[in-house]
């Protein structure tokens, strides 16, 4: 399948600081694709330079399958985007801000405003400016600005941010729905790692303005698979009686836990039970995006 | 192109202080026109009959500099409320669309103050061995105003990129170009008439001219070719500047 994003060896440089190091990206169409980092780790400025709104110091883009700088200036005007918090005009209503969008980009038909708002609850703001919206507010009208021409490809940085809990659902239903039923195309981020693993299917993992790893979710989900955590009273009592008894076992140990990559066995329980090792919780199964993300990191840091 | 000027003019439209300005601008326009005679007595001219109008016109038309200072909000809202990261399709139009609407909305006062030029002119005595197609030649004189406006509003555009704040912008401009006719209105007077072609090197110099009214055609032409090369090479650095301060 046809990338829809594929960019190649992006770097980008302000004076002599870089910020971003070939960074390279795939996103195939009908993906919702998450990018996970921390702050300043490069996500918005990848996004930014997607949109042309940042030039990049050198790497190969290409978008809905135009790769030269004339094309990809036609392609972006057909790209939904919203980046960082989003900004409209404060004397204008969501309807008038709307439209002069519809106007700016050629949009003959003036129904798509009433559709844009009505599917991020906004079409009963009515007059209402939008210095009087509130934060959630403004970013459902960036989310109504991105869906307004119903585009092949969104880019949205953290499109949940600043919403309350009934929001952040609504929103990840918007995008699941615009996925499933257009077959819209997502690049994603947010810092909210457990809404993002119920959106995307991919992830790409950047840290220093590197992509340290790309990984789909059976990737990440089967990672942690194996590993069983048992919560227990001591846990230099259980790493001992671990070690002793179950050798062939490889497990690390936190605060309060002890965790086995592979070779639990229920004969630990019961070794811990002899020993009078008080067992607090047990619990084994899917690795999760944050979970993941923590481990990478930490193997990034430490290599 | 004819999309971001319809969406410019749209959104300036939704502007309350858009809109105040314009219609005060225009009014204001109008009613410095229509009373120039008792304007200019205050200021200690006679105006009594149609010839005499030539002696005020160098002092409205580069006083009008001062109204073009409303248009630095159409050039500074997309830094102030930092729109330009929804327009990813449109941002190498914008400079010229925002330029072009400017111009537009430039050409409304200047129908206004033809409409308000020709009125205040029938009004006025009429002088017999002066005046035989003076109307016609005020008129000519005006529109060739046009380009060095244009060049003006070009100037405007590149100071509120370089501010990108219209308080600021208007500071700069206010307190250094728009009082540039003052001096040319100084040096003009103390220049004698035969190195009248020095005075072609601004489009400020160029209101001064333009203001006699009788001008001749050669100066008439060189004025409008002046304030176009101004327009052009001014336009081409906001672009250039612009696309330079917001692809950093």
């Amino acid at each position: 399948m046809e990338g829809v994003i594929t960019a190649k060896g992006l770097c980008k440089s302000y004076k002599n600081v870089s910020v971003l190091k070939d960074v390279s990206i795939n996103v195939k169409e009908g993906e919702i694709y998450g990018l996970v980092g921390k702050n300043g780790a490069g996500k918005t400025t990848i996004m930014k330079i997607l949109l042309g709104l940042v030039p990049r110091t050198s790497g190969e883009i290409s978008l809905l399958g135009a790769s030269s700088e004339s094309e990809l200036r036609v392609r972006r005007s057909e790209i939904g985007s919203m980046i960082e918090t989003p900004s409209f005009y404060p004397y204008m209503s969501a309807r008038d801000n709307l439209n002069y969008y519809r106007i700016q980009r050629g949009i003959k038909d003036k129904g798509c405003i009433d559709k844009a708002l009505r599917l991020v609850g906004l079409d009963d703001t009515g007059p209402k400016k939008f210095r009087d919206f509130s934060l959630g507010m403004k970013q459902r009208l960036g989310l109504a600005l991105a869906t307004l021409h119903s585009p092949k490809l969104l880019i949205l940085d953290e499109p949940i941010n600043g919403l309350d809990p009934e929001g952040i659902i609504e929103v990840r239903d918007l995008i699941r729905e615009l996925n499933q039923k257009s077959g819209t195309t997502v690049l994603i981020s947010s810092h909210i790692l457990g809404e993002l693993s119920q959106l995307a299917g991919k992830f790409g993992f950047i840290d220093k303005g590197r992509m340290i790893k790309e990984a789909d979710i059976e990737e990440i989900e089967s990672a942690g698979a194996e590993e069983t955590v048992i919560t227990v009273d001591s846990v230099a009592a259980a790493s001992r009686v671990a070690a002793s008894e179950f050798p062939e076992a490889i497990f690390t140990t936190d605060k309060d836990s002890i965790h086995f990559k592979s070779g639990y066995s229920d004969g630990i329980i019961s070794a811990f039970s002899r020993e009078g090792i008080a067992i607090k919780g047990l619990s084994s199964g899917r690795e999760t995006l944050e979970g993941y993300y923590m481990k990478l990191l930490g193997v990034k840091q430490n290599g | 192109m004819v999309n971001v000027i319809r969406s410019e003019i749209f959104k300036s439209l939704r502007s309350t202080y858009f809109r105040i300005c314009l219609v005060g601008g225009s009014l204001f326009i109008a009613i410095a026109v229509l009373f120039i005679p008792q304007i200019a007595n205050v200021a200690g001219f006679s105006i009594e009959t149609r010839s005499d109008l030539s002696k005020i016109m160098p002092f409205v038309f580069t006083g009008a500099c001062v109204a073009l200072m409303i248009f630095f909000p159409i050039f500074t809202d997309i830094f102030k409320y930092n729109t330009l990261k929804n327009e990813p399709g449109s941002i190498s139009l914008i400079t010229t669309g925002k330029y072009l609407t400017a111009l537009i909305f430039c050409l409304i006062f200047a129908a206004v103050f033809m409409a308000s030029f020709t009125v205040t002119f029938f009004r006025l005595a009429p002088s017999p061995d002066t005046d035989k197609g003076l109307l016609a030649e005020s008129l000519i004189s005006f529109l060739a105003t046009i380009p060095n406006y244009a060049a003006m509003i070009a100037l405007i555009q590149l100071i509120t990129i370089a501010a990108k704040n219209e308080i600021i912008a208007a500071i700069i401009y206010y307190y250094s170009f728009a009082q540039l006719f003052t001096v040319k209105l100084i040096m003009a007077g103390a220049m004698p008439e035969d190195m009248v072609i020095l005075r072609h090197l601004t489009p400020i110099g160029e209101f001064y001219n333009l203001g006699d009214l009788r001008f001749s055609a050669v100066h008439i032409t060189l004025s409008v070719v002046v304030g176009i090369v101004y327009a052009i090479v001014l336009h081409t650095m906001s672009r250039k500047y612009f696309m330079k301060r917001v692809m950093a």
